[in-house]
């Protein structure tokens, strides 16, 4: 019977090529649309749950917003003096924060022929005693310290723990790597914030830095609040306190975010879901050529002795293996769109992603041969089972023997 | 030995108009019989071709193979027999 399939599939090659690519189209785009909604939709998961921060407070001359800071791994090298915020947070509102964790930020000249690694990376100056941040992380690794030659690595800097790397002229070890966040952090190197400190004090001028001195100055502070404490309230009291800070809300830039990747999910919903109606009626129109058209054929396959179970089974392995054709076609094409997707996306939002992986995007292939399959099935079902119904005599009286 | 016999094999077409092409016919095919069917165009020649090749119902009368019922078969029986016993050119 697969062979007799395979014939006719052959036989009718610009048919068949034609629904291939019907199928092909209408699964990829599905795949695709699938992928890219579950990966930011688990990217923002990943990163609710691992930053575990509720504000974010910023220098107020910096030119970039809080959701690329938070998510895209931009080294803004902008800074505030820790007197700043001290100020602002002096009186009432030091009592509603639970940790504080400072970062300062750097990046490394991948161009000026000081380190091994070939793309500008963020590096982040953390004070591990009281960074909240990477704190679950380092207590699952067991890792109480981190002296100043040694760095925590996101996971896709490309370094393994216990490598060696040039960083701006000085030498470092990785201690660990993170696991994946979706965020910017996964392509950030931390060190010891008096080690960032020196670093950007030896590479960089102050007048570049905009500060007097580097050994007070942070990039951003990140802040948990007491239970109980409205994160919304909490900003607004903080940004009028001071007009030396930007203060966000990073669950209201997380629901900013939600907000956007839904309404960027609907739109490519909506056009997945009319390539599906233009693909089914092309579809349509091809099976019910490919099943009616060849009564005359169903009659000489009647007459000879092929029986209804036969002819009904020959027409599904047929239309089975177009199907699987589309279907693997389509979700390969899906699936291995999915990242330049991503990055177009990633350059017109700021989105975290989640992690893609291959069982991921297997699952994905097989979901859509399988989607195919049940396009193919409900499209050709009735008219294949119609045309097995018919006696000999009348398919091929109509058949125009 | 009789191979194929056509007892008061009647088939009417209702399309319409009520036809009947192949009205009461008896008829006996021995093994190694050589026969040639003639007629004019209409007269129903096919259709009782189709009758005797399994490939259409009488209306009323019965066809029998070697004894055995034809019509009585089920109708992939009938097409197993069609794909052991009968040859066509179409």
């Amino acid at each position: 019977m697969l062979k007799i399939a395979l014939s006719n599939i052959t036989r009718r090659r610009n048919n068949s090529i034609m629904a291939v690519i019907c199928i092909a189209l209408a699964v990829g785009i599905f795949t695709l649309i699938w992928s890219v909604f579950s990966l930011s939709s688990s990217g923002l998961e990943l990163s609710q749950s691992r930053l575990g921060a509720d504000v974010l407070i910023y220098p107020s001359h910096a030119q970039v917003d809080e959701e690329k800071l938070l998510f895209s791994g931009l080294a803004e090298m902008v800074y505030m003096d820790e007197e700043a915020f001290s100020a602002a947070i002096a009186g009432d509102l030091a009592p509603k924060i639970e940790e504080t964790s400072a970062q300062f930020f750097l990046q490394t000249l991948p161009n000026a022929g000081c380190c091994e690694v070939t793309e500008a990376f963020r590096i982040v100056g953390v004070e591990i005693e009281s960074d909240f941040i990477l704190k679950a992380w380092l207590e699952q690794e067991g890792i109480e310290s981190l002296n100043d030659q040694e760095i925590i690595v996101g996971r896709n800097v490309g370094k393994k723990a216990g490598d060696t790397t040039l960083i701006l002229n000085s030498l470092f070890t990785v201690k660990g790597v993170l696991h994946k966040t979706g965020t910017g952090m996964d392509k950030t190197i931390f060190m010891n914030m008096d080690m960032a400190r020196r670093l950007a004090d030896q590479t960089f001028p102050l007048t570049y830095l905009g500060v007097d001195s580097v050994d007070s100055a942070v990039t951003c502070y990140l802040l948990k609040l007491k239970d109980g404490t409205d994160a919304t309230t909490f900003v607004e009291e903080l940004q009028n306190k001071s007009t030396d800070i930007n203060v966000a809300s990073v669950r209201e830039t997380q629901s900013q975010l939600r907000t956007q990747i839904a309404l960027f999910s609907k739109i490519l919903f909506l056009f997945w879901i009319a390539i599906l109606i233009l693909c089914t009626i092309a579809l349509v129109s091809l099976f019910r050529g490919l099943i009616y058209g060849r009564k005359k054929e169903i009659g000489y396959l009647r007459a000879i002795g092929m029986q209804r179970k036969e002819i009904y089974l020959m027409f599904l392995w047929e239309i089975g293996l177009l199907g699987a054709m589309g279907g693997i076609l389509g979700g390969a094409a899906g699936v291995l769109l999915v990242n330049p997707l991503l990055s177009q996306i990633q350059s017109l939002l700021t989105i975290p992603t989640g992690e893609w992986t291959v069982s991921m995007g297997l699952m994905r292939v097989f979901s859509g041969i399988g989607l195919s399959l049940l396009l193919c099935a409900l499209i050709a079902v009735v008219p294949v089972s119609n045309l097995s119904k018919l006696a000999p005599y009348e398919v091929i009286s109509e058949g125009e023997i | 030995m009789e191979l194929l016999k056509l007892f008061n094999v009647t088939k009417t077409f209702e399309t319409g108009e009520k036809c009947t092409p192949v009205d009461r016919v008896n008829l006996t095919i021995c093994e190694n019989d050589f026969i040639s069917i003639m007629g004019v165009s209409g007269s129903g020649k096919s259709t009782l071709l189709m009758l005797m090749g399994g490939l259409l119902k009488p209306t009323s009368g019965d066809l029998s193979y070697c004894g055995e019922s034809l019509y009585s078969m089920s109708d992939n029986a009938l097409a197993k027999w069609r794909g052991k016993n009968v040859g066509y050119l179409f």
